[in-house]
């Protein structure tokens, strides 16, 4: 079809979706060479080995299993490119990517997410975060002008414009012109708007909640590393307030994990059971395994580490089997959908064509009996997706369409198990309206009465790997017009993020004397009062039954 | 104070700026990368692509910056092809796709 490029080529690399080994591109950690990498299997794991001509050989593991990543590879999916680019300077060829964003005509993924950093002030100081201003650092604040031009920019990406943003900081919520910035994320035209936040000022301030809800937030994307406060020290005393106050709302919440090995990867089961017991209002998790920031020894990174298909096993094992590593599957997989939808209506659609190995995804249910209930259990994903992927190429191979959807809806109950759903779920209807009528409505039926369990695996400079940054789906928006994929944004930030924010700032003085907001203090910390939180309603009941549904 | 400029995309921190076009001698595309790289951390410049395959490269710079020190402290070997002193807002607003 004329409308997208569904071959794309890489100008860096082009080998996606081969057999192990392979080689890639990489970099050195420490001076950023791009370099010629191996992707290989040694025993039962992945590792991505390079050697830099000046700091020698590194050897990362990339993925714990080899056949958890040859059952994602099968759903490596064309990536389809943009048909504009940002940055025409770069000559369009990207070659020398990650350092030519962005977007670039290398590119191979439209935005699915947008990222708008809209400060870098934060209440909280977390020993971790590399991204909110330290006392005496310039803050960062787009000007409302600014986050208009960016959305507009966005809006502009050929042939499928971007619909989702996510408001991020720094703690977005410290903005006194919060709700004018979501006006304006509305009035441009999009969907869905994520908010990522920590969920303090929403805890402390009863109907902030309802004013995001009222404004047109989608969903709360709020970091929630545990259940205990060894845990979770950000936020897990703050958490049952926060969730009160979206109950009262009706805002949905994702809950968003950084999963790090010996620390919390213990408390997997249990933040998922969390989630469960709040089902009415937390519509997903979204683990993201640990991504390391600036130089880290190897041991302790090896001590650290842990990636997509370990975190799918200790589900398992934390969740009694209820939740299995085989019920898990990789983002693109979704793409014989996008393809099939595409050949029907001949319009370029949504796509989540991002690299097999960024991510994973399953919905579990809780059914009439409370049970769970994953999505896998009673659909036959592979041969839905499978007859799909059949479907689309008989489409743009000049088949009838009318005949090809007659099939599809005679088929379609066949994928479904009908005794083992959940009997308020009426999947087939659901999934036809979806795919034929594009009545998508229906969906977010889907989504309350489910839960998402994902994960989203970050790169950092140790096990990047070039084939995923080039096909990134998840952007941030500059100022200055630039587009920039999750992972250059964050594993070069002296090109991107610091640098522009660098650019785009004030200094922290500056800022003290011109701010005009309502806060008395601007630049102030939050100060927890854990034995108020301990005894409140809402903390009390939010803690008391830890192991509710994976109970042993 | 900072100082700002007024553009049509908002205030930015430049008014005018330096296009420099310029030839280079590099023996491999991963040295190409990595110079471009090393000439992105340099703060005065503001963006910069090296292209390996014709030798050719290009880059925003701020305008009191001289462009030939800075290639030399790189220790490129380079021809400067040419220098011209445009708007910063021209960078934005080949950067903005919706008004392309
Ligand atoms: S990450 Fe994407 S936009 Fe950036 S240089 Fe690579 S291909 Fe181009």
């Amino acid at each position: 079809m004329s409308f997208i490029i569904k071959e794309k080529k890489s100008v860096v690399t082009n080998s996606y979706g081969s057999n192990l080994p392979y080689i890639t591109k990489s970099i050195c950690p420490e001076c950023k060479r791009i370099l010629d990498a191996k992707v290989y299997a040694k025993k039962d794991v992945v590792y991505l080995l390079r050697t830099c001509p000046n700091h020698g050989e590194f050897d990362e593991l990339y993925w714990e299993s080899v056949d958890d990543f040859n059952k994602a590879k099968k759903y490596a999916s064309n990536a389809r490119g943009l048909l504009n680019s940002n940055v025409s300077i770069t000559n369009n060829t990207g070659s020398n990517c990650p350092f030519d964003c962005g977007l670039c005509t290398n590119h191979h993924s439209h935005t699915a997410l947008a990222n708008i950093a809209i400060t870098n002030r934060c209440d909280l100081s977390c020993w971790y975060c590399f991204f909110y201003a330290k006392a005496g650092d310039p803050i960062y604040e787009p000007s409302l002008e600014q986050i208009r031009l960016m959305l507009k920019n966005l809006k502009s990406e050929s042939p499928v414009p971007c619909n989702a943003i996510q408001l991020t900081g720094g703690e977005p919520t410290l903005r006194d012109d919060l709700f004018e910035i979501i006006r304006i994320v509305k009035e441009e035209g999009f969907d869905h708007i994520q908010l990522n936040t920590t969920g303090m000022t929403i805890a402390f301030n009863s109907g902030y909640a309802m004013k995001l809800k009222e404004a047109g937030v989608s969903t709360l994307y709020v970091s929630f590393d545990g259940t205990t406060p060894q845990t979770n020290p950000k936020n897990h005393y703050e958490m049952p307030k926060t969730i009160a106050e979206c109950r009262k709302a009706n805002l949905g919440i994702v809950l968003v994990p950084t999963l790090i090995k010996g620390v919390n990867d213990n408390d997997i089961g249990n933040i998922i059971d969390f989630a469960l017991q709040n089902i009415d209002v937390v519509r997903g998790v979204d683990f993201q395994p640990v991504s390391f920031v600036g130089r880290m020894p190897k041991s302790q990174r090896e001590k650290q580490r842990i990636t997509i298909p370990k975190t799918t096993q200790l589900i398992q094992e934390q969740t009694n089997n209820l939740i299995r590593k085989k019920d898990f599957f990789t983002i693109p997989c979704i793409s014989p959908v996008t393809n099939f939808i595409e050949a029907l209506t001949n319009k370029a659609q949504y796509s989540l064509d991002n690299h097999f190995a960024c991510g994973m995804a399953t919905y579990v249910f809780l059914n009439e009996k409370n049970e769970v209930l994953p999505l896998p259990e009673f659909v036959d994903v592979d041969g839905l997706f499978k007859f799909l992927r059949e479907m689309s190429n008989s489409i743009e191979e000049g088949k009838n369409k009318r005949i090809e959807t007659a099939k599809l809806l005679l088929k379609l109950k066949s994928f479904i198990n009908q005794e083992k759903k959940p009997k308020d779920l009426n999947l087939t209807k659901l999934l036809f309206d979806a795919l034929v009528k594009h009545d998508y409505s229906a969906l977010g039926e889907f989504h309350t009465k489910s839960l998402f369990i994902g994960m989203m695996h970050f790169m950092d400079s140790y096990n990047y790997d070039q084939q995923r940054v080039e096909r990134c789906d998840i952007h941030y928006a500059t100022p200055d017009g630039r587009i920039i994929p999750f992972c250059a944004f964050n594993v070069v930030p002296e090109l991107y993020r610091d640098k522009v924010q660098k650019q785009y700032s004030i200094s922290w003085e500056e800022f003290r004397q011109t701010y005009v907001g309502e806060s008395k203090d601007p630049l102030q910390k939050y100060v927890r009062n854990i034995k108020e939180l301990e005894n409140s309603l809402e903390y009390k009941k939010a803690y008391s039954k830890k192991k509710y549904f994976f109970e042993k | 104070m900072k100082q700002w400029f007024k553009t049509k995309f908002g205030l930015a921190p430049y008014g005018e700026v330096q296009l420099i076009e310029f030839s280079f001698e590099m023996k491999t595309q991963e040295d190409t990368s990595l110079t471009q790289y090393k000439l992105l951390l340099n703060d005065e410049i503001i963006q910069a692509h090296l292209e390996f395959s014709t030798k050719k490269g290009i880059m925003i710079i701020t305008k009191e910056l001289n462009p030939e020190q800075l290639l030399k402290k790189e220790n490129i070997d380079y021809k400067i092809i040419s220098k011209e002193i445009i708007s910063y807002e021209k960078v934005l607003e080949s950067n903005n796709q919706f008004v392309k």
